[in-house]
């Protein structure tokens, strides 16, 4: 380690002589193809231009950049910038959170865990994210989807949205209500949320369904910046048959995503796809599955891609994801687990010999969960999966090994969201 | 895939404090701004001056190019190379080599100093960023008491 102390008092008057005065220097330079050792000269430190500082600060976690913005008036406009945010949030993959808002009657505490960190400590105890603020509210709100870093909520008793950065603790201003179109039979079967990147509006579809009449339904659209909602009529799938823990659509390359009962007389799935942009519905096939009995389909995000979870002749689940969206032919099989891993009786516990895995205490534990919520996968093939009734997984598919890392036994695993923290202002 | 530029064997690169690096072509490819310059020439050797960076910066930067222009390292070695490589700097060569990266237009060392820079300040106080930095704040003192209550929680 060198003594630099000496030479910080003439950094930048230094940088300039050097870089007008190069020209000529290059004649009597001295030959050398071995690195110059690190002590022969000390070299001034740069003031970075704001380009860089960008640069910089796109990588930094916005709970830091919010302090940053004390550092001076510069640092304050750049971090304050909404295309700032923009760019931060495309480079923020590497800190994805476990998110529960807890929602209910009341002021609740906000708890999520690093998803880093749920990973490395296998099945040590984690530690929540502190701190989050507590989100007051007296409504009772469903999460419609998050994108962004923001959440769009819905007050399913007076059905307005809303958009909400927790991290920032901010609501969106305007709240806009959907008008009712089947009085007190509205009864909401899947929505979602999304944001149209051409021309930067955010998009919030909720499809309503008339309590008292099968088959009939509707979806309502909101997009930011426009004061009234739109209805599509004659939408795909039967959406009465929606099972509620898979009623959020899933966001890959601009299209929402749900697997939904392919008309009102039929038992065959497919997915039907929403156009954020163009506003339009179409429809996929799910994976090929020869005869092999698919039950309770979950969609989800891995890897930016779609991915689909779902239990196989009562006995295993397994993992598909489509590496090309909206190509039949990508759709790819990650990984097959065994039904014991998801299922809370003791002798699973014997599966892992170096470890402990532990339970989280739940009164309603049901021995086998109903659907598999798929979170993340890691390079090294290590899946984080949430079986929405008791526990959350790590499983290594290439060492068929399992870890439960132990979250708060107050969380409503249910609610659980991936989130990626970001600067957003939630407007509408 | 034997390109037409292959006549350039060795090409000189000469630092601002006027020490010489003589490299071969495949190390210079991720440096943009001599690329540039070797494509308009048509020689057996080249001398580059670039006189926006330092002999012991660009000697670090050859190093780092060699390593991962070297098809025999494997990804587990270059990445503990990179560890290592970071891990020996100080906070005043990260800057220099960020801001000399952006000069001979390398995009994904570029990338890399800068994540290296931001896992040094992420979690860091407003005055550890200022003293890294070398920045003044310009706020009053006021000023900057209001801007930290109103992100109070952020502080704590």
């Amino acid at each position: 380690m060198g003594d630099t102390n000496n030479v910080k008092t003439k950094r930048h008057t230094q940088t300039r002589r050097l870089r007008t005065r190069y020209g000529t220097r290059s004649q009597n330079a001295t030959v050398s193809t071995e690195p110059v050792s690190e002590t022969t000269t000390k070299n001034p430190s740069p003031v970075l231009p704001d380009e860089l500082i960008g640069e910089i600060l796109v990588r930094v976690p916005v709970r830091s950049l919010i302090q940053f913005k004390c550092v001076c008036k510069s640092w304050k406009t750049l971090i304050s910038d909404p295309q700032f945010a923009k760019r931060h949030h495309l480079n923020s993959n590497s800190y994805p959170q476990l998110f529960c808002p807890l929602f209910g009657e009341g002021d609740l505490d906000i708890v999520s865990y690093n998803v880093e960190s749920l990973l490395e400590n296998n099945s040590t105890n984690s530690n929540p994210i502190t701190p989050y603020n507590t989100f007051a509210t007296n409504h009772n709100y469903v999460i419609v989807g998050l994108c962004k870093g923001l959440f769009c909520l819905i007050d399913i008793e007076e059905s307005y949205v809303i958009l909400w950065n927790p991290l920032l603790n901010l609501k969106s201003k305007k709240s806009p209500t959907m008008v009712s179109l089947y009085g007190d039979d509205d009864s909401v079967s899947y929505h979602g949320f999304g944001y149209d990147h051409v021309n930067d509006k955010y998009k919030v579809l909720v499809n309503v369904c008339n309590f008292n009449k099968y088959g009939e339904s509707v979806t309502r659209i909101y997009t930011s910046g426009e004061n009234s909602w739109k209805t599509i009529e004659n939408i795909p799938g039967d959406p009465d048959e929606i099972h509620f823990d898979t009623s959020t659509g899933r966001l890959v390359s601009g299209n929402l995503n749900w697997v939904i009962n392919k008309d009102i007389n039929s038992n065959e799935e497919v997915i039907i796809t929403f156009d954020i942009m163009n506003e339009t519905y179409g429809e996929m096939l799910l994976p090929p599955h020869d005869g092999e009995k698919m039950s309770n389909v979950m969609l989800d995000v891995l890897s930016d891609c779609l991915s689909l979870c779902f239990e196989s002749n009562q006995s295993k689940w397994v993992v598909w994801m489509m590496k090309e969206y909206g190509v039949g032919e990508s759709w790819t099989k990650l990984m097959t687990i065994s039904n014991v891993f998801f299922t809370i009786e003791p002798r699973m516990v014997e599966a892992e010999s170096s470890d402990e895995p532990v339970m989280i205490p739940n009164q309603n534990v049901t021995m086998r969960p109903s659907y598999v919520n798929s979170l993340f996968i890691s390079e090294n093939g290590t899946i984080l999966v949430n079986t929405m009734r008791s526990k959350i997984v790590l499983y290594n598919s290439c060492h068929g090994r399992s870890h439960y890392p132990i979250i708060s036994s107050f969380i409503n695993i249910n609610e659980l969201e991936f989130y990626h923290e970001s600067l957003v202002l939630p407007e509408w | 895939m034997a390109a037409e530029k292959s006549s350039i064997k060795i090409i000189t690169l000469i630092a601002a404090d006027g020490s010489v690096f003589e490299v071969e072509p495949n190390i210079v490819k991720e440096m943009k701004t001599v690329q540039s310059y070797i494509d308009e020439l048509d020689q057996n050797t080249v001398s580059i001056p670039l006189p926006n960076v330092f002999g012991n910066d660009l000697a670090m930067i050859i190093e780092y190019c060699k390593k991962h222009a070297s098809e025999e390292e494997t990804k587990e070695a270059k990445e503990e190379f990179d560890f290592e490589f970071v891990k020996r700097m100080k906070s005043d060569d990260k800057l220099r080599l960020l801001q000399a990266a952006s000069y001979l237009n390398m995009e994904s060392f570029l990338q890399f100093m800068a994540k290296a820079i931001a896992a040094e300040i992420e979690n860091q106080s407003v005055e550890f960023v200022r003293d890294y930095f070398q920045i003044e704040s310009d706020f009053t003192p006021e000023e900057e008491a209001e801007l930290r209550k109103e992100n109070e929680w952020a502080f704590k």
